[in-house]
């Protein structure tokens, strides 16, 4: 039960961070704070790599990532505590 | 906190590599030994690489100011395994993101190191031990070395930005402005990070106390 209270809370702040902001969620943090100093110093992001991961595939590369590496930590939690959960699943 | 390529000069970027291999070289002896002695801390290491590469790559969204962050993670990894493990688990996750994720950079990976992996880790872990040694509880000492871990990296990454582009202002003086503008959104998910890794810690050392023995977390 308070499992599912947390969850809730928790699902409410997000809700309410999208519901009641009017800001248009444009980008990291650091990336508001470095923009301004940079545009005035006259520096720009630069590209290294011989590939560019922007749009969908972005989004396609961290769905992927959270669910390898979701994957992995639940795999690990389950080698560490392998009792976890199983009240659950019985 | 992942500063972006290009933005910082290439003489500073090479500069914050070195100190950034050395610690992380330190920190792959180290684990290479620990490993050696004791086996069975692979798992963890595993589950708190996971950690840290999700949580610094997820991008949170704060009520009300229309931003994202991330919390760090190695704050965590450094109370569980040590602070230089936290700095190879820190400078993987690092390189990962910066090379499929768009999410910090090559050039830059140095400095992402030094504020996220080092600076939060080791931060975190001083914090952690003096709290420790003062009598606090386990779980007020994570929650408390988690929360300045987090700052403390912005801090170093608000540093960082400010020697790269200060121009003709004194660097200090830009430092304040740049991690000012990063307090309203970090401040939150500080909290966040801190009640996160205080609830992993103390749930760890209640359920599996033997893998922590010897760490940190026996006062």
């Amino acid at each position: 039960m308070r499992r599912w209270v947390l969850v809730l809370m928790v699902a409410g702040v997000f809700v309410a961070a999208v519901l009641f902001t009017e800001s248009r969620w444009e980008g990291d943090v650091t990336e508001g704070a470095a923009t301004p100093l940079a545009e005035k110093a006259g520096v720009e992001e630069s590209q290294v790599l011989p590939w560019k991961i922007d749009g969908d595939l972005l989004l396609f590369f961290f769905l992927s990532g959270g669910a390898v590496g979701g994957f992995a930590a639940g795999y690990y939690w389950r080698t560490l505590f392998p009792g976890s959960g199983s009240k659950e699943m019985a | 906190m992942h500063i972006p390529e290009g933005l910082i000069p290439a003489q500073q970027a090479a500069a914050w590599y070195v100190p950034a291999v050395g610690f992380v070289g330190a920190g792959l002896v180290g684990l290479k030994r620990r490993l050696a002695i004791n086996p069975e801390l692979r798992p963890l290491i595993g589950l708190m690489g996971a950690f840290v590469f999700l949580i610094s790559l997820i991008p949170l969204p704060v009520p009300g100011l229309g931003t994202v962050s991330h919390p760090c993670g190695t704050p965590m990894a450094a109370i569980l395994l040590g602070p230089l493990t936290g700095t190879v688990l820190g400078s993987v996750a690092l390189f990962l993101q910066a090379l499929f994720f768009a999410h910090g950079g090559i050039t830059s990976w140095g400095a992402n190191v030094i504020a996220m992996a080092v600076g939060g880790s080791f931060s975190a872990f001083a914090v952690f031990r003096v709290s420790r040694r003062a009598g606090l509880g386990l779980g007020f000492s994570a929650g408390l070395a988690g929360l300045i871990g987090d700052l403390v990296t912005y801090g170093i990454t608000s540093f960082q930005i400010a020697l790269a582009l200060h121009g003709d202002e004194a660097v200090l003086n830009v430092w304040g402005a740049a991690f000012a503008s990063f307090l309203p959104t970090q401040v939150p998910l500080a909290i966040a990070e801190a009640l996160f890794t205080a609830g992993v810690v103390v749930y760890i050392a209640n359920q599996r106390a033997e893998l922590l023995e010897g760490a940190v977390v026996r006062p």
